[in-house]
């Protein structure tokens, strides 16, 4: 892992955060209908546990995910996001996927290059019948997220309300 | 009677002096090619080589500036007056340009409303202006809008660098007076009144070629229609620059930017050369070409605001003539109009 | 240069003296410094206004996206081989049809910036003589690219760590005004009302701090990757000086080293972001 984020004053607000009982890593999760959706569903209605602290964005396909997406997430204050579809050769739209993951390869590096920390981007393909995946994702990334503490240096660039 | 002089080379030291005790400092310094006028910069680091490219504008009148927040309790909407982040400051080595901004807008901004975000800050704000023995620039046009190189207009203290060494003092507002002994204490030397009139008359000289805008404003009270926009402004790119350089453009958006239980409402710069500027919710936009855009810029300038406020809204600081992407020029455009009014055309 | 200004203004004399086009786009002599201004010429008399020197930076291609120029029918436009990869970038996306654009080439052995200095563009330059025209005027000249020229500013970035490019952007950034002279004078950004310009519902805050500025500048950067062909158009308009070819500079190399595609350069290929292969990258996907 690269050098922490955080700042001589953020530290501070980070430690006071983390080690206050109410925080808890915000996930935000882009995912589409078809797969990863269900695979979610799935998980669900297998009974199996996973950490709470990911709020699910249902999108109709991977294609349809916009980065503005996730800046506005990071905006809002997520301190995480994943975004998640059909395995490649799967998409309901055929080819939604293949697109989408030439978006991801240019918006990756476009965060990467202004210095946003990139453990905290994530992206996945979980199929509808992937739900023991859904759940091992998610585990992991929060407990990325968890070490990782809230993102501040994004959403308090500026402090509004 | 004679002005005290001071070394050059102590305007740093001077500048930490009048800033002392905390106030924020503002003075030019060099990025890149380019000077711009920086808060906190180190006073070692002053450059007086030419005109910096940004204004004083955004440190009276911020780019973006929250005045007011609001809460969401149950029903009802909680809103919070915010004082402007302002504190006393020292803008140090202005050029009178930009001071002289100051007076032209101070109208505006205590016309139907008093700002107290605008009127806190220049209460707060000593101007100590560093007069231009010539012209910094090319663009340069202060002597057409009745203005100088040497120009006290909105200055509380004005600096003549008289020559390569020496720097002449005259404290000119009751503020600037106060501060006799600051200044005092880097006293040199002297100069006669005389040799600053001569300062000042060097100047003017280095601007004789530029024309005097007095009849301008007849010509454009009687051009609202004319090729002469669509000929020079169909270049436009319809961008902020010229209006964001700007010492007097003032004009300001208000945006809430809220989240689920609260926001704040924030004064942002706007710019009338924006299509988005004058566009209705229906769609439709009164002024919906550049050269329509570029036509309003320039009779608010030089018609609406000197029939409304008597003086011209412009200090002719050249920063849209220097800075245009596409080297449209303000002064051309407005040098056009008035030789066109001297041929009574 | 002269006599590339008297070829120019001879094509656009006979194409507006027969109505081959309604009006020439070019440079004209500025009336600051040493600086050119772009010129909407509409007579044959008028065509002597036209000219080419080393300050011709502006790249034109901008006006086809707007008003005068965007309603003609047939309109004639002096470019660079540099400006005439923007164009090619426009024939792709379909938005200008090539019968429309009649385009007089001019043979570049480079410009000069405001302060006098070699744009990167030009060391990097590898259409000094231009193949995609209707015209052409100049002596041919030999195009020898400088190896490494078109990526060396992404040096020192790359050697940063996050954090550090991180507070280095968030410093850049927040010098900007908004004024969005970069998008206003860049020939690809077309679109007629910009996403930062839409507010139901508002994704890019449009506020000049630093979180509003971030914002807009990626997605700026973003709607650019694989379109913008490095006419440096944004970094020369920026008031603040923000180094923004940076940021279309990786955005570039992103695009050669994980699709093998340079903007600008061939209209008949599609732009990266409108199209994929079955076996692009997928390691970074769990």
């Amino acid at each position: 892992m690269e050098e922490s984020h955080g700042t001589e004053a953020g530290t501070e607000r980070v430690d006071q955060e983390t080690t206050a009982t109410s925080w808890e890593p915000r996930i935000v999760a882009f995912i589409c209908n078809w797969c990863t959706y269900t695979g979610a569903d799935l998980a669900g209605t297998s009974r199996m546990k996973y950490p709470p602290y990911v709020r699910v964005i249902k999108i109709p396909c991977t294609g349809r995910f916009d980065p503005l997406f996730m800046i506005k997430a990071f905006e809002r204050g997520a301190d995480g996001v994943l975004v998640s579809g059909c395995h490649p050769g799967d998409c309901h739209y055929t080819a939604g996927n293949y697109n989408a993951r030439r978006k991801y390869t240019v918006f990756k590096d476009l965060l990467a290059t202004l210095g946003i920390d990139m453990d905290r981007v994530r992206f996945s393909w979980i199929s509808a019948s992937e739900g023991g995946k859904w759940v091992d994702t998610i585990k992991h990334f929060t407990e990325v997220i968890r070490g990782k503490g809230p993102f501040r240096e994004y959403r308090e660039m500026i402090d509004v309300g | 009677m004679p002005y005290m002089t001071l070394d050059r080379t102590d305007l740093p030291s001077l500048a930490e002096a009048l800033a002392g005790r905390g106030k924020r400092l503002v003075l030019p310094v060099r990025e890149g090619p380019e000077l711009f006028y920086r808060e906190g910069a180190d006073p070692a680091q002053l450059d007086l080589s030419t005109i910096p490219k940004n204004s004083i504008k955004e440190f009276l009148f911020p780019k973006s500036e929250k005045i007011l927040e609001y809460e969401y309790t149950g029903n009802d909407v909680v809103i919070d007056d915010v004082d402007p982040d302002a504190g006393p400051a020292v803008i140090f080595c202005a050029r009178p340009c930009d001071a002289a901004s100051l007076p032209v807008v101070e109208p505006l901004w205590n016309w139907d409303y008093k700002d107290k975000f605008f009127n806190e800050r220049r209460a707060q704000t000593l101007v100590v202006t560093y007069a231009c023995r010539t012209a910094p620039d090319d663009a340069c046009f202060c002597v057409s809008v009745g203005l100088s190189p040497s120009s006290d207009q909105g200055s509380d203290v004005l600096l003549y660098p008289v020559d390569d060494t020496r720097v002449a003092v005259r404290l000119v507002s009751p503020a600037g007076r106060e501060l006799e002994e600051v200044f005092s204490g880097f006293k040199k030397g002297e100069v006669s009144e005389e040799s600053l009139d001569a300062f000042a008359k060097e100047g003017e000289q280095s601007l004789a070629d530029r024309k005097r805008l007095d009849k301008v404003k007849n010509w454009l009270e009687g051009h609202f229609e004319d090729p002469l926009w669509e000929e020079k402004a169909s270049r436009c790119i319809g961008c902020g620059t010229c209006t964001f350089l700007c010492p007097t453009c003032h004009c300001f958006d208000i945006q809430d930017e809220s989240v689920f239980d609260g926001g704040c409402r924030l004064k942002n710069w706007d710019g009338c050369q924006f299509s988005l500027f004058t566009l209705h919710t229906s769609g439709h936009n009164p002024r919906d070409t550049q050269p329509k855009r570029y036509r309003q810029r320039i009779l608010h300038k030089y018609s609406i605001y000197p029939e409304k406020f008597g003086r011209i809204l412009c200090t002719g600081c050249g920063r849209c003539v220097a800075h245009c992407p596409v080297n449209l020029s303000l002064y051309d455009v407005v040098s056009t109009a008035q030789e066109r009014a001297e041929k009574g055309e | 240069m002269s006599d590339r200004t008297e070829g120019i203004r001879e094509i656009a004399r006979k194409w507006l003296g027969d109505g081959t086009v309604e009006a020439v786009v070019g440079w004209e002599q500025g009336t600051y410094k040493d600086k050119t201004s772009p010129v909407l010429i509409r007579t044959p008399e008028e065509a002597d206004r036209l000219l080419f020197n080393e300050r011709c930076t502006n790249n034109l291609m901008t006006y086809l996206k707007r008003e005068p120029v965007r309603g003609m029918e047939k309109v004639g436009i002096v470019a660079k081989g540099c400006d005439i990869k923007a164009l090619i970038g426009l024939l792709q996306e379909s938005q200008v049809e090539r019968e429309k654009v009649k385009v007089i080439a001019v043979t570049c052995p480079g410009v000069k910036k405001d302060d006098g200095t070699v744009p990167v563009k030009c060391r990097a330059c590898d259409v000094n003589t231009p193949t995609f025209y209707d015209e052409i005027v100049g002596e041919k000249v030999d195009s020898s690219p400088e190896p490494g020229a078109r990526f060396e500013g992404l040096e020192a970035l790359d050697a940063m760590t996050p954090a550090e490019r991180f507070r280095f952007w968030r410093g850049e950034l927040d010098k900007c005004i908004r004024c969005y002279a970069c998008r206003q004078v860049c020939p690809l950004c077309i679109c007629s009302r910009c996403i930062a310009e839409k507010n139901q519902p508002q994704w890019v805050e449009t506020s000049p701090h630093p979180r509003g500025n971030f914002s807009w500048n990626l997605v700026r950067a973003y709607h650019l990757a694989g379109r913008c062909v490095e006419c440096e158009a944004c970094e020369t308009a920026c008031p603040v000086n923000i180094p923004l070819m940076l940021l279309n500079r990786a955005m570039a190399r992103t695009v050669k080293g994980a699709f093998d595609y340079e903007a600008g350069k061939d209209p008949e290929t599609q732009p990266p972001l409108r199209a994929f292969n079955l076996d692009d990258d997928n390691s970074f996907i769990l």
